[in-house]
């Protein structure tokens, strides 16, 4: 019954006035929310609600999947799935959080004008076409996504979030910002750990993009209990921690477009050790402007990283060898004194 | 009171629409762009029912939007136009019908042909060379059995458009002053003074 709010219109007060209103035991039916009326309709105090968050662009676009019924708590749906353990702990979302740790890892590094995506590939099985396995997908013309967990999930999600910025943009006319799909994406993750009968999302997501008529680059990360974050620089999935470690230690403000893309390479490179053909790059310029590497540049760019590394062991090597030579000349001379 | 007409040529499609905005006898404005372009390659003319227009334009091209973002690649004409005729079919039969006239004008990208449809509010279509809406199709239809040529060149196509705009200014008794020009080619969508 959409549009119909609990006490909105008058034809529905008049009929349940009719209808239950005059005995104590309808009106003890009304208070306690869901409600039956003889003719089958049933209503519901948050339906009117979840009616005027929906906008009219909404139902314009073809629905794709049924949402989580709020009503499903009323009906004894099985609601088991997502309940508090007695000390506070939701485990169907840190079983989510733990798929996310299995998953693929993600890397995204926020430049001064620039916006980098890198993602670790899993090697495709011989016979396997790669174009098909894709871990970035685009949102809209300006957002990009990357995630880490279930695949699956995460096509689901991306769906949503892709009909939502064409939505965005039959209503207001204008482009969603990279917060607000974010907070979208986050708020869809955040339904499925409070409704009956669904289970929590098991990716994590980055997001990056510009917002329209702005140069500012974004970077946000969603969770699947439905947090969201903004970020300098992240990673998500495998080894995330050691990637953010790393990044915690050398992200500078204000890279350029080469040394942001540097090291987002050089941060995937501490946990993917089959190095440039298990990387995918994409890189976000400014509004609009999205260009994946080829391998050839990823290569490039692994093989630049591998020759500073080569040199800087080179020069702790050359420091080391001077440094004993040093200590051996000190200590012959101090011998050579004491005779 | 709308005037669009499309016509196709050698490697491309050219569609032209008026420009005018007009309620009842009055006017409103005059430099209304009734031609969306719904991707790289997909031009659509919209008359009819004011507000219908717009509306239904809106929404196909916010669902061809989203067909390229889920596909990589947009739909090639035919399929759009086989898409925009269903929907418009569908909005027929529902509580409050869109009452839209459309020209479908594209570039197939992978045949390389370009393709014109004509669709009515009744969700009729087919497949023309050259087409008409409004009142001007009562004049230019005949000069364009006249004087379309598939082989034409653009120069020769945009002549003969010239020719059905020039003829309309002539006969009907309230003619628009202005028309936008579209080209839709291999090399994407342009719009032209004339």
């Amino acid at each position: 019954m959409p549009g119909t709010q609990f006490g909105g219109g008058s034809d529905v007060m008049e009929e349940c006035q009719k209808t239950f209103c005059s005995s104590w035991e309808g009106l003890r039916k009304m208070v306690e929310g869901d409600l039956n009326l003889d003719n089958g309709l049933t209503y519901n105090l948050e339906d009117g609600l979840e009616d005027e968050a929906v906008k009219p662009g909404d139902s314009t676009v073809p629905p794709d999947m049924p949402e989580p019924d709020p009503d499903a708590a009323g009906r004894s749906y099985d609601r088991a799935l997502t309940v508090f353990s007695p000390d506070g702990h939701l485990f169907q979302v840190e079983y989510a959080l733990e798929a996310v740790r299995k998953g693929t890892c993600a890397v995204g590094v926020r430049g001064n004008d620039v916006v980098v995506l890198g993602v670790e590939k899993k090697s495709v099985l011989q016979l396997q076409d790669p174009r098909t396995v894709r871990k970035v997908a685009m949102l809209d013309d300006h957002v990009c996504l990357a995630f880490a967990g279930l695949t699956a999930d995460g096509r689901v999600l991306i769906d949503k979030a892709r009909i939502e910025c064409q939505s965005h943009r039959l209503t207001v006319e204008d482009p969603v910002t990279v917060e607000y799909i974010t907070r979208h994406i986050a708020g869809i993750q955040q339904r499925y750990t409070q409704s009956g009968g669904v289970r929590p999302f098991g990716v994590s997501t980055l997001i990056v993009g510009f917002d329209p008529h702005d140069d500012k680059p974004r970077l946000y990360q969603t969770e699947p209990g439905g947090i969201y974050s903004a970020w300098k620089a992240n990673a998500i999935g495998r080894s995330s921690k050691t990637v953010r470690e790393f990044l915690e230690k050398n992200h500078k403000d204000d890279m350029s477009r080469d040394d942001t893309i540097k090291l987002t390479v050089k941060s995937l490179l501490e946990v993917v050790q089959t190095g440039a053909k298990n990387i995918e790059i994409s890189v976000m310029e400014s509004y609009g402007k999205i260009t994946s590497l080829d391998l050839a540049q990823i290569e490039a760019i692994v093989a630049e990283i591998e020759r500073e590394k080569e040199a800087e062991a080179e020069r702790k090597r050359s420091r080391l060898a001077a440094t004993a030579a040093g200590q051996a000349a000190m200590s012959q001379a101090a011998g050579g004194s004491g005779q | 009171m709308d005037i669009s007409f499309a016509l196709t040529g050698k490697g491309y499609v050219i569609v032209a629409a008026d420009t005018t905005a007009a309620r009842s006898i009055v006017k409103m404005k005059v430099d209304e762009d009734k031609i969306k372009v719904l991707s790289p390659h997909l031009l659509m003319a919209y008359s009819g029912e004011p507000g219908d227009t717009v509306q239904f334009a809106e929404y196909i091209e916010r669902n061809i939007r989203l067909y390229q973002i889920r596909n990589t690649y947009a739909l090639r004409p035919p399929s759009a136009a086989s898409w925009i005729r269903r929907a418009l079919a569908d909005s027929l039969r529902s509580r409050k019908p869109y009452a839209v006239n459309l020209l479908v004008g594209g570039y197939d990208t992978s045949s390389h042909n370009p393709h014109l449809y004509w669709i009515d509010y009744l969700g009729t279509m087919s497949e023309v060379p050259f087409a008409a809406h409004g009142y001007g199709a009562y004049f230019a239809l005949s000069l364009l059995d006249r004087y379309h040529d598939p082989e034409a060149s653009v120069e020769e196509g945009l002549a003969t458009l010239k020719r059905c705009i020039d003829e309309v200014a002539k006969r009907l008794v309230v003619t628009p002053e202005k028309y936008k020009v579209k080209i839709v080619d291999k090399d994407g969508i342009r719009e032209v003074e004339i």
